[in-house]
């Protein structure tokens, strides 16, 4: 390799791609201050709200596209296919050209996105820790984008060929995608089902298949450089394809699935949990179909009862399996062992009222230690023919088990915080209102593939806890209304930024559930603070349960 | 003979038909060699794997004593390559471009440089894709002058210019043939155009080489003869063909035309008398390269082998 022309070939790329590089580092510049700046601050300012949304879209997108008109550009400098290229003939070695590309695209296209990256983790008071955390998955996002668009460059001759195979590539893929998913729906609804709970095994095998995508990517332009040996290049590419595509749907290792803690004395005592169910309020509905052409079914549904549930702990099903036996012996096996998506979190009363000191909630809209759960799921027919005949019903709960705490307390005016770790809490604004006030807060917090889930989208999870007003003194507390308009914005927009950078709205000014807040008034708010409650991960454990003369309905 | 170049049984396929042939191709040190044929002979073929630019199918080939397979930037430092259809760095203007290129040559002569830019008269300032065709031809050759290179290989440098272009084109590398110490290899299907500036040449045709030698030793073997006859051969009897050195050979009433491919002018009436016994009139003249050319293409393949 010939190290001192290395400079020299770099400074000429620099100057045949230095608008669109200028453009591409402007609108990097411009994510990162609107990332780091905090811009979506303001909700309820519906232009703020609409130029934060065209913005946040707006400039990826953007950022994507340079890059994809860029790297051809930078990679056909110097074509790889054909035999008219000027440099085959000039005292270039390939070594020498791969490592001037190779060093221009670190240098110009990784290295400032991680800088700026950097920057932005610091001015937003992110600790390094999180920051050398963040930093692969900045590195992951630039050269799984990179890579893949500079492998098809060093493939193809000029910019129209690029741009038509990678329409071509892109549609063939996304109808691939389409295909399978379809197939598998028609096949198995309820595995589709089960996996788009699974936020992080998908998380896991998208990085794979990026993994896989990278380094055939990174083969092929290494063979293509230095061999320039185009037919072998396709193959590898095509394989990395396939490759890519088979990891999508069959990599089953989840290497960001959080392990559930099991239960112990020291965790949680769960000696002392009995779950009953409510058979005499039994209640049948048709089950959701997705699948075409698949037998109607039928879920059972009763009330489900937690005792002697310890202070300060509250309790979610994660699976349910269930066999009736009716007198002959014939048996029926619920099919569903896994609940359904539980998109909004329900808060016990008792335990946030244990959590933040023994002070009732006044306005929650559950009730304390019961959930109306899914028992049973059969096929309609069988439910037709059999739903009055009593029979012994087995149930075994596999249930999780979480702790409440307070995770902190903020004064209830506008500039007081609440820093925990890399996350930061300010209260922005204290809208007092006729009943009750709207609060606005800022929320800054690392937001990296292992803290991913699909809880993000629901608005109060996605706080990462619950928010309360309380007033010692008059020994209340208040949950906020959900507001879910403020909320999905700023939500949806930052899911996948590793940096949340966002405001948000509580509103505790009125009825949840029909629960009026009574006398939450400037007298009541003065007095007031705002406690953040998370739910903590407490153990997992398991119920039996058994029923005789169990009918899946009561009514004749 | 120092070779610079030299070929042994090369063979380059595009997929089932051959674009060379078994070609045993020498080039002397120091030469001005014309490779010349028409279109679709194989002569850019040759050249593109000459200049590791193609791997061959088969056979090898050496350019500066290194195999063509394993030049690299040390040989190509002392290697100019012009291409009519090569893609040059556009955006650049020509200043530019020179400057890039300066770097890759430790004998880039700049004074020469300069001399050459006026002489082909060059703007300096205009952006390669504005320039002429063959404006940027001589830029293409300028770039492949400037550090005076051992070997210039030029791939059909004068297709596309105009008369005007191309005469300046040639009257330029005239110029500089006196003056450079080289060994220039070109590549034309146009014959009368390199037959001023060459000493050597060798004629492919559909991937075969047919002839190799010095251009003045061609020319002295290669004769047209006429011959008039006191007696005509039968109506549409063919001509005799008595010697495999005999081409395209015409007969036209009592008038016999062919060309000798091995002319010696004592030896040429008893060849023609052991065929022709009642020949009246035997007249030998001088040909051209072109005319040598037609004759040779005229003439069928298998019984017209490389004569060296």
């Amino acid at each position: 390799m010939q190290i001192t022309l290395l400079p020299h070939l770099i400074w000429k790329d620099l100057r045949h791609v230095r608008l669109l590089f200028g453009l591409w580092l402007f609108l990097l510049l411009a994510q990162g201050a609107l990332i780091g700046s905090g811009f979506s601050a303001g909700p309820g300012n519906l232009v703020w709200q609409m130029a934060y949304t065209i913005l946040s879209v707006g400039i990826p997108l953007l950022q994507a596209l340079v890059i994809i008109i860029l790297l051809p550009i930078l990679i056909q400098e110097e074509p790889l296919v054909g035999s008219t290229a000027f440099w085959f003939t000039r005292p270039i070695s390939r070594g020498t050209v791969l490592a001037a590309k190779v060093v221009f695209v670190a240098g110009f296209l990784i290295i400032p996105p991680l800088v700026v990256e950097i920057l932005v983790f610091v001015a937003n008071g992110i600790e390094t820790r999180d920051i050398l955390r963040a930093l692969p998955e900045v590195l992951y996002g630039s050269i799984a984008l990179i890579v893949p668009i500079a492998a098809l460059s060093a493939l193809t001759r000029s910019f129209a060929k690029f741009a038509l195979w990678l329409v071509v590539i892109w549609v063939s893929m996304t109808m691939l995608v389409l295909m399978v998913q379809f197939g598998r729906m028609i096949l198995s609804m309820d595995s589709v089902m089960a996996d788009s709970q699974k936020v992080s095994l998908a998380l896991s095998r998208g990085i794979v298949a990026g993994l896989c995508g990278i380094t055939g990517g990174a083969i092929v332009i290494g063979v293509q450089y230095l061999t320039r040996k185009t037919r072998v290049s396709l193959i590898i590419l095509i394989i990395t394809y396939g490759v890519s595509m088979a990891v999508q749907f069959l990599w089953q290792h989840d290497f960001f699935r959080q392990p559930e803690p099991t239960a112990s004395p020291a965790t949680f005592p769960d000696g002392t949990v009995i779950i009953s169910l409510k058979p005499e309020s039994v209640w049948s509905s048709d089950a959701i179909q997705f699948a075409i052409g698949r037998e109607p079914r039928t879920d059972i549904r009763t009330p489900l009862v937690f005792s002697h549930v310890p202070a300060g702990y509250q309790i979610e099903i994660a699976g349910t399996n269930s066999k009736l036996t009716f007198a002959g012996g014939i048996t029926l096996t619920s099919q569903k062992s896994t609940p359904p998506l539980a998109m909004m979190e329900q808060w016990w009363p008792d335990a946030l009222a244990h959590a933040i000191g023994d002070i009732p909630v006044v306005n929650s809209p559950a009730t304390n230690g019961q959930i109306f759960g899914q028992v049973f799921d059969l096929d309609t027919a069988t439910y037709q023919q059999r739903k009055l005949e009593p029979g012994t019903l087995q149930a075994t709960f596999s249930l999780n088990a979480k702790k409440l705490e307070v995770l902190g307390r903020l004064p209830l005016r506008e500039g007081s915080r609440l820093d925990i770790g890399s996350r930061h809490i300010e209260i922005t604004s204290v809208l007092k209102q006729t009943a009750g006030c709207r609060l606005i807060l800022r929320e800054r917090k690392v937001n990296l593939w292992s803290s991913r889930s699909y809880q993000q989208f629901a608005p109060l999870a996605a706080s990462g806890g619950v928010y309360l007003l309380v007033n010692r003194q008059r020994n209340q507390s208040i949950l906020p209304v959900k507001n879910l308009y403020f909320d999905m914005a700023s939500t949806f927009l930052q899911a996948s930024s590793r940096l949340i950078n966002r405001s948000f709205v509580l509103d505790f000014n009125g009825a949840l559930h029909d629960k009026e807040v009574v006398g939450v008034d400037a007298d009541w708010l003065a007095g007031a603070e705002l406690v953040l409650v998370e739910a903590r991960p407490a153990g997992t454990l398991q119920r039996e349960v058994t029923i005789s003369n169990f009918m899946f309905n009561k009514k004749k | 003979m120092n070779t610079i170049i030299e070929t042994k049984g090369l063979n380059y396929r595009y997929g089932t038909q051959d674009a060379v042939r078994n070609l045993d191709l020498t080039v002397p040190q120091g030469s001005i060699f014309a490779l010349l044929g028409p279109n679709g002979a194989g002569k850019t073929t040759t050249l593109k794997t000459l200049m590791n630019i193609i791997e061959p199918s088969a056979g090898e080939a050496f350019v500066l004593g290194v195999p063509t397979k394993r030049l690299g930037a040390a040989e190509f430092q002392r290697i100019g390559y012009v291409s009519e259809n090569q893609e040059m760095p556009d955006w650049m203007t020509v200043g530019a471009f020179l400057a890039y290129c300066r770097p890759f040559y430790p004998g880039w002569d700049e004074d020469f440089c300069s001399r050459l830019a006026k002489q082909f008269q060059l703007p300096l300032d205009r952006k390669l894709k504005h320039l002429s065709r063959g404006m940027k031809m001589k830029a293409a050759l300028l770039s492949s002058l400037a550090y005076r290179p051992q070997l210039l290989v030029l791939d059909e440098p004068f297709s596309g210019l105009d008369p005007l272009a191309r005469d300046e084109f040639i009257s330029g590398m005239l110029a500089l043939v006196d003056e450079a110490d080289w060994t220039l290899l070109i590549s034309s299907h146009d014959i009368e155009e390199v037959e001023r500036l060459v000493d050597w040449v060798g004629f492919l045709e559909r991937g075969n080489l047919r002839v190799c030698e010095p251009v003045a030793k061609l020319q002295e073997r290669f004769r047209r003869i006429e011959v008039a006859l006191d007696t005509p051969p039968a109506p549409n009897a063919p001509p005799p063909l008595p010697h495999a050195d005999w081409l395209d050979i015409s007969l036209i009433a009592h008038s016999l035309s062919f060309v000798e491919s091995r002319f010696h002018p004592a030896g040429i009436e008893v060849k023609v008398r052991q065929v022709y016994p009642h020949a009246r009139e035997i007249q030998s003249s001088p040909m051209t390269l072109r005319e040598i050319f037609v004759a040779l293409a005229r003439s069928p393949l298998p019984t017209a082998p490389a004569l060296n």
